[in-house]
């Protein structure tokens, strides 16, 4: 009976966090009379999270194969110069876009093939990618931002439904339904677990680990490819080390959520909460002017706080 | 089966690097050529410009010397015209110029390496715009054991590290804190009955920063009311996000303060996202190409432009003169102007007069 409720408060800690997360900030906000709770600033919240968010699905799924891809945020960097480029050069803004996915999937390939048929451990794969495609983002325009081309493209990232819903929550709805719905219910999906969870085993039982492997890391390219996009449209400016650093907050998110950096284990549902936890934290420490230095310290405690609770089960089972 | 996936996939990947590279060659060809690319080192320099640099220079033949230039960083437009101001400049010497830099704003170990490089590689001059005021003393302890001379860029290598060193290092950029005020009277004048202010600040610990920050302050802090201030890091990203979660706090802030046109170029998108552009009014810095055009736009209402050619010409010009044995300037203020709607076209069109120059010869 006992344990029975442990397992309870285990699958429901990371939405305790984020709950017990909103109501510090609302109190504190409102002490300081500043508005943190209303639905536009949840709306804010939710955007500002949703390139980190799109981003976690593939930290999320290559970290469930016990892999995992540092390239994601030099793919970002990439894309924008790229797409950027390509509408100035007056290419339409469609066929631009399923470029910047098609190179996305391609980095993704390169990633895959390296990392499950020619067994370089993944860490080294992407770390290298990671440097290679930061320098093919520099390279395609010497270095240079660009800027001047078509602002159509900013609807991708600036439309509105019913006057408060950004599209990037859309996506982020969209292409999270469709994610846990295949990691749930496909073989393809229930691969990725058996593999994470135990490689050899998985093999044994007739998946075809090293095809499924390259899957995933594709799709990983791929999504990067599309935050790539969003982080375009956002902000009109294409600037080579844009989404710096991004590969290490979208496995923050995962890891928040509780995906098990070893493999085979983890919700993808609770990485989107994740991410929406590590945007909560710069929002509301924002809103309340703390220094950026210590968003920082606050942000590096809030991971291994939500590693640590979520860890408890197998505290108890040791 | 597994055959037939992964020649597919090859398939898919090789077309892909096909289009690929037909699309980047295509709006190559297009892209402006106004703007500073990195320069090749195979590149010409212009008549013009070879002339300048050898009439203030003593005369002697130069292309012996090799010098290093340790630039911040090479990704934005103003930190690259530096570095190309210092290649082709070297260049009309003849010397040969080495260009490195640090992958960030805030890659000092990076700088560390390529000094220590510099020095074991046996350069004879280094030019350096230091990624942070401090923490680059022991690599320029190392430059001056060795004897090799060093000339400082852009931002100035603070008091203390000149201190510890014992040797003064000749300085020529902008003085910031005369270009922050310049923003705060800007602002002061605008806004003589006070207004509700943020201010985005850059990398905590470069003096250019505390000297933007302090000379804004200087001249408006009496009239505005400062209701928020973040470290964006000199980044688009970081400035757009800040800035929509400070209007979340402050629905009534009328002025934003950017100490660099890149975040400038962020907080404007969030402005314009809450259909705020009427009431909340962006006051920028650097004059980067962009940053003129948001200023022409009316986006910025003013943007502080600085002279990163003049400092590249000095630098080679003062090199060659300790090289010849002469002795350096050890200061020159660079100079900045204040660029708003009635300059900004005139400022763009000098802009890209100057890139030209320096830009490799036809």
């Amino acid at each position: 009976m006992k344990n029975k409720y442990d397992i309870n408060i285990a699958d429901w800690i990371i939405y305790i966090g984020m709950i017990g997360i909103f109501f510090v900030f609302t109190i504190i906000c409102s002490a300081m009379g500043k508005n943190f709770l209303n639905i536009n600033n949840v709306m804010n919240i939710v955007n500002q999270a949703s390139i980190n968010a799109i981003l976690a699905i593939g930290a999320s799924i290559v970290i469930l194969t016990g892999g995992i891809d540092l390239s994601v945020g030099s793919v970002v960097g990439f894309v924008g110069i790229f797409l950027a480029m390509n509408i100035k050069g007056g290419m339409s803004i469609p066929a631009a876009i399923i470029l910047c996915l098609l190179c996305g999937a391609v980095i993704g390939l390169f990633n895959g093939v390296l990392v499950s048929y020619g067994k370089v451990p993944a860490f080294i794969t992407t770390l290298g990618s990671m440097q290679a495609v930061r320098g093919l983002a520099q390279i395609i325009n010497e270095g240079q931002a660009v800027s001047g081309f078509p602002l159509e493209i900013g609807a991708l990232m600036k439309t509105k439904f019913f006057g408060v819903v950004p599209i990037g929550v859309l996506y982020v709805i969209v292409f999270y339904a469709i994610m846990i719905l295949v990691l749930a219910y496909t073989k393809f999906g229930r691969g990725i677990y058996a593999l994470g969870g135990n490689s050899h085993a998985a093999r044994l039982s007739g998946i075809k680990v090293k095809r499924l492997e390259v899957i995933v890391y594709i799709l990983c390219g791929v999504f990067a490819a599309f935050a790539g996009v969003m982080l375009l449209a956002r902000l009109l400016y294409a600037d080579p080390s844009a989404g710096n650093s991004y590969e290490m907050n979208a496995i923050a998110a995962a890891v928040i959520g509780g995906i098990s950096m070893s493999g085979g284990k983890g919700k993808l549902a609770n990485t989107v909460v994740g991410a929406i936890i590590l945007a909560t934290l710069t929002n509301g420490l924002q809103i309340m002017n703390v220094a950026t230095y210590y968003q920082t310290v606050i942000t590096g405690l809030v991971v291994i706080v939500a590693v640590f609770a979520d860890k408890r089960k197998e505290r108890k089972a040791e | 089966m597994k055959k037939k996936l992964v020649s597919t996939l090859l398939c898919v990947a090789m077309l892909g690097t096909m289009i690929a590279g037909c699309g980047s060659d295509g709006s190559k060809a297009d892209s402006n050529s106004s703007d500073a690319a990195v320069v090749d080192e195979s590149s010409e320099v212009s008549d013009k410009l070879a002339e300048e640099i050898k009439a203030q220079v003593p005369d002697k033949e130069y292309s012996e010397y090799t010098i290093g230039f340790c630039g911040m960083t090479l990704n934005n437009e103003y930190h690259i015209i530096v570095a190309n101001s210092v290649a082709q400049s070297g260049k009309a010497l003849g010397m040969k110029v080495e260009i490195q830099a640090g992958a960030e704003h805030q890659s000092v170990e990076e700088q560390l390496t390529i000094i220590e490089n510099f020095v074991s590689q046996g350069v004879d001059g280094i030019i350096l715009v230091p990624a942070a005021s401090e923490g680059l003393i022991s690599a320029l302890q190392e430059c001056k054991d060795a004897g090799i001379p060093v000339i400082n860029l852009d931002t100035k290598l603070d008091a203390n590290t000149i201190k510890t060193l014992g040797e003064d290092i000749p300085f020529y950029g902008t003085d910031n804190y005369v270009g922050g005020q310049m923003v705060g009277e800007k602002v002061a004048e605008l806004y003589p009955d006070g207004c509700k202010a943020a201010i985005l600040r850059g990398v905590q610990g470069q003096t250019n920063d505390d000297d933007r920050y302090n000379g804004f302050l200087d001249k408006a802090g009496d009239v505005i009311e400062l209701v928020a201030e973040q470290h964006a890091n000199w980044e688009t990203d970081l400035g757009y996000t800040a800035i929509q979660n400070i209007i979340q706090a402050n629905p009534d802030l009328q002025v934003v303060y950017c100490e660099n046109d890149l975040m400038g170029i962020g907080a404007y998108q969030a402005v314009d996202e809450a259909g705020l552009t009427e009431q909340i009014k962006i006051f920028s810095y650097d004059g980067v190409t962009e940053g003129l055009q948001y200023v022409i736009d009316e986006k910025f209402v003013s943007t502080c432009a600085q002279q990163p050619i003049e400092m590249g010409k000095l630098g080679v010009v003062n090199m060659a003169k300790i090289l010849a044995g002469e002795k350096a300037e050890t200061y020159i203020d660079t100079g900045c102007k204040l660029v708003t709607i009635d300059n900004a076209k005139d400022t763009l069109a000098e802009t890209e007069k100057y890139a030209e120059e320096i830009s490799a010869a036809k």
